[in-house]
């Protein structure tokens, strides 16, 4: 812990403190290993924070408490030279008295004035002494004063500042190797015992009869380390660590749950983001944006698009609606959003099975929420299985049970219409209009259907690989869009699903190209245009 | 070096006696100039008392016209009028107060000139008129 140089203040009171200067030192580690010694239990990062937190005011206070020798500063007080003052206004500044002289005031008979020295290299100041007049400080006993000057309880610090303290302290604890974690408990790592090999081929063997993830304390029975027939916290945590260092073994329990499942079981996609939702969030200014645009941005489901840039959601709703868009059609995926993500279970640790329940026929297949990446995995077959085109309306409802959601469409009459399709041609896409069969509800403008995967496949790999720009790939597909309106305009979902079909793109970025490049020409309701002269 | 930080509508200003004694500016000739016509005449052999802070009890050393003033000048009509420059009306504020500290929504109030936000951007920048400064810089 580090003290103020120049006056002594409470620096647990100041959130610059805990935000900039708290480290955990090598004592605070002696600290929280001898705390787990005594108690021999399992501690949770919350736990540790608080314990500091407390530590920390009361080795503050145990210093106040030295420093009380002195008087607690009152105008009405008499001091004498060589006296300890401390002064509650001033963050509880400690300073010693080193003259007094008369005070001289046209209203004030008799009073002094005493000359404080808060440390050697900055000037003295003075104070008014034996002042027994009305004076703000003057009310109430000294004590009082240290009421109602926000010097806040330990728990209050801890709660306001909780994320920057357990950052710091999880930082710490994670770079000696005496502590050993799962998730956020830890204990120190030479009292957990160890488990025998042959209770991981157990564990194994138990989740692959079940077929299913087991819960820890399913686990604890079967590999016989519960005791007594009771599965205690700590074999809970035994259990959850070795597993955890163990490469077959996966938790993928949601929030608050854990549950472990073969590594060989999983599908690469719970771990590895598909190819086709792979790219970064760029950063751009909106500030070019139209309402217009805005309100796309938002209508526009991609898991790219930065939070900030779109407007609060109610997360109570029972039942949302989406629009399929092209990567996450092609990846067999559902983007996790805001409007999206409280629809699924999740866990900030591992990605979380679940199962989804097919709204048509109430089968239930398995699913995988990653928020690592933000998506959900699992729909592939559904939508080859329902011929679901990209810009299908699809609807999420929750159910009673958090690890059950069911996925739905609209169903029509199956129709002949005519919608956009994208050929691979060479080096770049052709676009026409063709006649197909949907059968159901979905957004015209989002919707372009692929004639040649494969070829689109190796065309979107040499744009990968040769690093096209947006603006390059807009100007080459907006004449092939152009052509198939009257109005020689392309609105910025098409160009959206167009773009993505070779790039993964967000939205906001085609926008921001949209907004500031001259050769592109706004309309109205989200329709532009485009003149090749002023390309360049 | 303290640290920079940019005052807001909820920070407090006040005068600063202490940078007036740094800058070596002169208060009494300052002062002078904010004393009406009519000022009573100083008692013989005082030039300065101790100004006693109104919240933290520090005391400053100040010249005795700072508190004519207060008696008798502030209740002047022209004392802050329109005509009054804007730092002039400020500095006259917390003569008026005994400098007890006030807002820029406070200031605004008892000044009634431009707005908040512009005496904000007056006073709260690098550059310290007549010793007008946030509290505790």
């Amino acid at each position: 812990m580090k003290g103020s140089p120049i006056l002594k203040q409470r620096r647990t009171q100041s959130p610059t403190y805990w935000q900039e200067l708290f480290q955990v030192s090598s004592s605070d580690i002696e600290f929280i290993t001898n705390r787990i010694l005594e108690e021999n239990r399992i501690f949770s990062l919350d736990e540790i924070g608080l314990l500091l937190v407390r530590h920390y005011c009361a080795v503050e206070e145990q210093e106040f408490i030295t420093l009380q020798d002195g008087h607690l500063y009152q105008p009405k007080e008499h001091f004498e030279v060589g006296e300890k003052v401390m002064f509650a206004q001033m963050g509880f500044a400690a300073g010693k008295v080193t003259a007094v002289r008369p005070g001289k005031h046209p209203h004030y008979d008799k009073f002094s004035v005493m000359q404080v020295t808060f440390n050697e290299s900055l000037p003295p100041r003075e104070f008014v002494a034996d002042f027994d007049y009305d004076h703000a400080l003057n009310s109430g006993s000294a004590l009082a004063l240290t009421d109602g000057l926000g010097v806040l309880p330990p728990e209050t610090i801890y709660e306001t500042q909780r994320e920057t303290i357990r950052a710091t302290i999880k930082k710490n604890l994670d770079a000696h190797k005496e502590f050993i974690r799962f998730q956020d408990n830890y204990f120190l790592r030479d009292l957990l015992p160890d488990i025998q090999e042959g209770l991981f081929n157990i564990a194994d063997a138990a989740i692959d009869i079940a077929g299913r993830p087991l819960p820890v304390d399913q686990m604890v029975e079967q590999m016989g380390l519960s005791e007594n027939g009771h599965v205690t916290e700590m074999s809970r945590f035994l259990v959850n660590c070795r597993l955890a260092a163990d490469s077959r073994f996966d938790d993928v329990g949601p929030k608050g749950q854990v549950l472990w499942y073969l590594d060989r079981l999983q599908p690469p996609e719970a771990t590895a983001q598909p190819i086709r939702l792979q790219g970064k969030i760029i950063s751009y200014k909106t500030d070019s944006f139209d309402s217009g645009l805005q309100g796309l941005l938002a209508q526009i489901d991609d898991e790219l698009t930065p939070i900030v840039e779109i407007a609060t959601i109610d997360t109570t709703f029972k039942t949302i609606s989406l629009t399929l868009t092209h990567p996450h059609w092609r990846s067999g995926t559902l983007p996790l959003t805001p409007k999206t993500q409280a629809f699924f279970p999740i866990s900030y640790y591992n990605p979380v099975l679940f199962e989804f329940i097919d709204g048509r026929t109430g089968n239930s297949f398995p699913g995988w929420v990653v928020l690592q990446y933000n998506y959900v995995f699992g729909l592939e077959k559904w939508y080859r299985r329902n011929v679901l085109p990209v810009g299908t309306y699809l609807h999420l409802k929750r159910t009673n049970n958090p690890t059950q959601v069911v996925i739905d469409y609209e169903a029509v009459r199956s129709q002949r219409d005519w919608v956009r399709q994208a050929t691979a041609d060479g080096s770049r896409l052709t676009f026409r209009m063709n006649q197909e069969a949907i059968g159901c509800k979905y957004d015209e403008l989002m919707m372009i259907s692929e004639a040649n995967p494969d070829k689109i496949d190796t065309l979107w790999q040499k744009i990968r690989d040769q690093k096209t720009p947006v603006f390059d790939l807009l100007c080459s597909m907006f004449p092939e869009l152009s052509k198939l309106s009257p109005q020689s305009t392309v609105h910025v979902k098409t160009l959206y699903t167009a773009v993505n079909i070779l790039r993964r793109t967000s939205p906001g970025e085609i926008f921001h190209e949209l907004t500031t490049q001259p050769c592109f020409l706004g309309m109205e309701h989200g329709y532009w245009s485009y003149n090749p002269k002023l390309k360049d | 070096m303290p640290k920079y930080t940019r005052p807001t509508l909820e920070t407090k200003f006040h005068l600063d006696f202490l940078w007036w004694q740094k800058n070596k500016q002169n208060l009494h000739s300052y002062l002078l100039d904010q004393s009406c016509a009519d000022i009573p005449v100083m008692p013989d052999g005082v030039s300065q008392f101790d100004w006693i802070n109104p919240e933290s009890g520090e005391v400053f050393q100040v010249d005795i016209l700072w508190e004519l003033i207060r008696e008798h000048c502030v209740k002047k009509p022209h004392f802050i009028d329109e005509y009054t420059p804007l730092i002039t009306a400020i500095f006259r504020a917390f003569i008026a107060n005994n400098n007890t500290p006030l807002t820029t929504v406070e200031l605004y109030r008892m000044i009634q000139k431009q707005s908040p936000e512009l005496i904000l951007r007056t006073i709260g920048g690098l550059i310290i008129h007549q010793g007008i400064r946030p509290v505790g810089n």
